[in-house]
Order: C-alpha cells, then structure tokens, then sequence
C-alpha cells in the first residue's frame, strides 16, 4: 500500500477505532454519574435509561454511611504528612545521592531501588508484628510512618534523576558565598526542583488516596478509616444499592480528578522522565 | 589535624540529607520486608511460633491452591503484559499524529490510572453484573441469549475479565510512555525512509519499533514487575473466587495472613518465593531486553 492510499483509507479508520476505544473510557464514567443520581428503585428498574427523576439522596445517604467529612478529614491528613513527609526526605536523599558520587552512596541508591520491585503482601504480615511491637497498630503515626518508608523508593527514584540535571555552579557560589549546606539546599536546590518535586507530590498523593489495602489492615478502627476504607465496607453491607455506592465512588474521585486535569502535564512528564532515564 | 575533622563534619553533614528516608525505608519497610525470610522457616500463626526448617516450602509444591494461584498468576502475567503493551502501542501510534479530540483522547485513555482499583472494580462488577448488568442486557436486545453468562462467576471467563479491566485501567499509562517514544524519533529517519520506500508496516518493523525499544523495555517490565503481585483487580472484581479459581499468589498471601485460619509462617514463605520469582524475571528480562536494544 502506497503512503496516500494508506493515508486515504487507514487515517479515518484509525481514527474511528480510537473514537469507539474512547467510548470505552466514557461510558463507565457516565454510567457512575447517572446511577448515582438515580434513586435506588429506578437504578433497580432501568439501570441504562437517562434519570427521569434527578436526586441527591444518594448522596446524602452516602455522605452518613461513610462519616464522609470525618473520613475525609482523616485521608487529607495522613496524606498530607505523608506525602508532604516522604518529597522532602526524598528530596535530600536524592540529593545526597546524587551529589556525592562515592561507591557508599551507590550502594544505597540500589538499596532503594530494591524497595520498587518488592510486593506490598511481602512487608504485609512483617509490617503488622513491626506495629504491634511499638504499639502503633491502629494508629495515624503507624499508617503515616509505612507511608514514608513505602513511597521512598520510587520518590527517591524520581528525584535523583532530576538533581543531576540541576546545575552545581549555583550551589557552589552560594557556598562560597558562605550559604551552609542545608541553607543551600533549601534555599536554591529544592526551589530548582519545583516541577519534580510537584511530580512526585501529586503521584504520591493518588498512591495514598487510593490505597485500601493498608489503612485497612492496620487502621481497622473505622473512627479513623479512610474514605476508600469507608467505601470498602458498603460491599458487604449494602449488596444491592449501587446508587449508594456509585454516590460514594463519586465522592471519593472527584477531588483527584479535579487534582487530574490541573496537574496532568506534571504526571506525564513525571512518568516518561523516570521511564526514559530507567 | 583540622583539615581531616572538617572533611568528616562535611561527610556527617551529607550523611543527615540521607538518613531520614533511609531511617524509614529501612525500618518500617526493607527490614521488615526481609525479616519475612526468617519467619518462612517457623509455623507462626501469631501467637506462637516454633522453627520447622523448610517444611513450609516443601509443604507448598503439594498445595493445590498455593499451585493454582501460581498457574493463575502465569496466565494474568503474560495475558496482561503482552495485550497491554500490543494495545499501548496501537493506540500511542494512532494518537501520536494530532487530530481533533486526540488531547481529550489521551486525558481519558490514562485517567482510570488515578482511580483507585477498588472503585474501578465496583464499576466493572455492575457492567458485567449477570442480570442488571450493561453486558448481559446488550446480549439479550441483539438476541443473542445464548452468549449471555456470568462473567465473574465461571472461572475461566473470570480470569480473562481480571486481565481485561487490568488492561482498561493500566493501558493508558503504556500509551504515555509510548507516545514520548515515538515523539522521540527524528522526522528526517521517516522521510530517509519514504526516499527508499519504506511505508506501512515495513516502515514500522524497521524503523518505528526500533526506535521505540527503550519505551517498549520499560513498560514490559513494569508490567512484569506489576502483575506478578497483581492484587487489587482480584479483591476488588472477584475476592479470589469462585472458590479460589481466581486468585493469584498475592492474593493467597492475604488470605493466609488475614483470612480464615491465619498462618503467616506459610505465607511468609509463600511471599518469600513470589519476591525471588519477580526478581529473577525482572532481572533476565531486562538483560534480554537491554541487549536487544542494542542489536536492533
């Protein structure tokens, strides 16, 4: 096939099979949106009809069962010190790594790297001994100190790579200028790593937001769930109303969604950066 | 001597940027991660434990459901790996030209990546739920009854679901990286290609997939790397079930932690051996991998 034939032919059907594949995508999506303002008869009744009857009570049912404002208030929480926790720790490990070249250094740069390949079900039944030991089972401490040890190596993988395109005249004038290590780390390093340190902040941020596995395990007390926690138990308890659950699912996404759409540039260069350079 | 005390203040100084992260990497997850291969060699279940050797793993090769879920795993791996990555591909070629709506395309296609799996599992579990489901219902319309079945329930149309909305949540995250490959690829290499006639798929096989080779190492082995503890599709979508037709051996580790009857000894091995198969994989693949790069 020639160039313009296949330009004739093959372009509009690539293009067609790419609008279909996007159906794919969209549908779930609305699927959610018009179950959840469903009431939970009419879902029963016409689950794929447009809503006749537009209502919130979903919601609201949804927002009581999961103790959504306390729930939600606890997932913002661990996830801020956490995330805010692990960039910067991160951010000076990888800054130590990168900057002090010397086979130490090396050494503990695969030292993390081990951390991305290990299965979370191998630290899972250890992790929980480690809690009970130190009396932090059912804790925010406990949940937020395996986040910052859990979301290190892929952070510090990140980071690293982006220190070494930082240029070292600058810190080297600062330090002549008698600006002292950590001065000029915080100073002009980490502000120099604004849009990588964005990355992994938001990446991180999604990790812990979505993360059921964990808090379920070591934050059992549903005083202190998280929301997708919260959500996790509706499975059981309510079966059948998928317009309740579908309320609460759109309760849970939508602020990363809105998080999505603004910070997208940041998450796509942050994962074909780390891609590329690994 | 002063100068020597100093270069050791400054060593020290380079030391605290480092110990932080490394303090809680090492304490709350590598060491604990670690002490899993002392605990696969006793009987623990919690309260007590007493060291049993290599029972454990000797105990493995004739559990027939420790044996399914590798069998399981096996099958989610290479299903997943290689659709995603042929899918990815397809797609990253096709959105890579600019037309109008490939921006909206390419925002949708890589959102399910930032939704937890649990909630996409919800989702799919009503689309493909046997009788108010989307699926079934189409089915019906079209008349064809016949084709309609639980798809969650029979074991072996299960598996390929799992792989299914695995494929439907990660594939945008291959696309991505695909899409920065294939950007990467200088124009005059393709219009070189055109002067000798190069089009359609020759042009693909002998300068597109070339070109794309780092791209295509690095999501296969993300994808090794991810489906080999594939675990959130399989508790959100079906809970191992029917039975354990489904599970896969992350899922057995849960199970034998946390579910019925806990034996963390057992599954401290059984975890054990899932690390040293993913670090032999990863390992040997991406050798194959690098050293084709270079060939190519």
């Amino acid at each position: 096939m020639t160039n313009r034939a296949w330009g004739k032919i093959g372009r509009p059907a690539g293009q067609g099979l790419m609008w279909v594949l996007t159906l794919l995508y969209v549908y779930p999506i609305l699927l959610v949106l018009l179950s959840a303002v469903k009431s939970k008869s009419e879902l029963a009744i016409h689950p794929f009809s447009w809503p006749k009857h537009w209502t919130f009570e979903s919601f609201s049912k949804a927002i009581d069962t999961m103790h959504y404002f306390r729930s939600l208030l606890n997932t913002v929480g661990i996830a801020a010190v956490s995330v805010a926790g692990v960039v910067v720790m991160a951010a000076m490990a990888a800054y130590a790594i990168s900057r002090r070249d010397n086979r130490f250094y090396r050494a503990m740069y695969l030292v993390f790297l081990a951390g991305m390949i290990i299965p979370f079900q191998m630290a899972m039944i250890p992790l929980y001994k480690v809690l009970q030991t130190l009396y932090l089972i059912n804790t925010y401490p406990g949940v937020v100190f395996i986040y910052l040890g859990m979301l290190a190596p892929f952070s510090v993988f990140i980071l690293s790579g982006f220190v070494k395109g930082v240029p070292k005249e600058l810190e080297e004038a600062a330090l002549v200028d008698g600006s002292g290590t950590y001065k000029t780390f915080f100073r002009i390093v980490l502000p120099l790593l604004k849009p990588a340190v964005t990355t992994v902040t938001v990446l991180n941020l999604f990790n812990v937001w979505n993360d059921f596995l964990m808090p379920m395990l070591y934050l059992s007390d549903s005083k202190k769930g998280t929301i997708t926690v919260q959500l996790s138990a509706f499975q059981g308890m309510y079966n059948n109303d998928w317009s309740l659950i579908f309320a609460g699912v759109c309760l849970i996404v939508v602020p990363m969604l809105v998080i999505y759409l603004f910070a997208q540039r940041f998450i796509i260069s942050g994962i074909t950066a780390g891609a590329v350079k690994g | 001597m002063p100068g020597s005390r100093r270069k050791w203040r400054a060593e020290l100084k380079w030391l605290t940027f480092l110990l932080p992260a490394l303090f809680f990497y090492l304490g709350f997850y590598l060491v604990p991660t670690l002490s899993s291969t002392y605990y696969s060699l006793t009987d623990w279940d919690g309260i007590t434990s007493k060291f049993i050797g290599l029972d454990n793993y000797k105990e493995m090769f004739h559990d027939r459901m420790i044996l399914a879920s590798f069998r399981n795993t096996i099958l989610y791996t290479v299903g997943i790996t290689v659709l995603q990555n042929g899918v990815g591909l397809l797609v990253a070629l096709l959105l890579v030209r600019k037309f109008r709506g490939v921006n909206v395309m390419r925002t949708l296609l890589f959102m399910p990546n930032i939704f937890s799996t649990l909630l996409i599992g919800y989702v799919w579990g009503f689309i493909l739920e046997p009788n108010i489901g989307v699926v079934n219902n189409v089915l019906d319309a079209l008349g064809l009854d016949a084709w309609k079945m639980g798809w969650l329930s029979d074991p072996g149309t299960a598996r390929w679901m799992i792989v299914f909305v695995t494929i439907w949540q990660c594939m945008g995250y291959s696309m991505v990286i695909y899409i920065a490959g294939l950007q990467g690829i200088p124009k005059d290499l393709y219009e070189s290609g055109d002067l000798d006639g190069a089009t359609g798929w020759r042009r693909f096989a002998n300068i597109t997939f070339p070109l794309v080779a780092p791209a295509f190492t690095i999501n296969v082995v993300l994808c090794l790397i991810g489906d080999l503890q594939l675990f959130n599709q399989i508790f959100a979508l079906t809970g191992g079930g029917p039975g354990y037709a489904t599970e896969s051996v992350a899922t057995m580790i849960y199970r034998l932690g946390f579910g019925n009857g806990i034996r963390w000894g057992y599954g401290s091995a059984l975890s054990v051996t899932l690390f040293a198969c993913i670090l032999i994989l990863t390992s040997i693949l991406v050798t194959f991998l690098r050293k084709r790069e270079v060939e190519m």
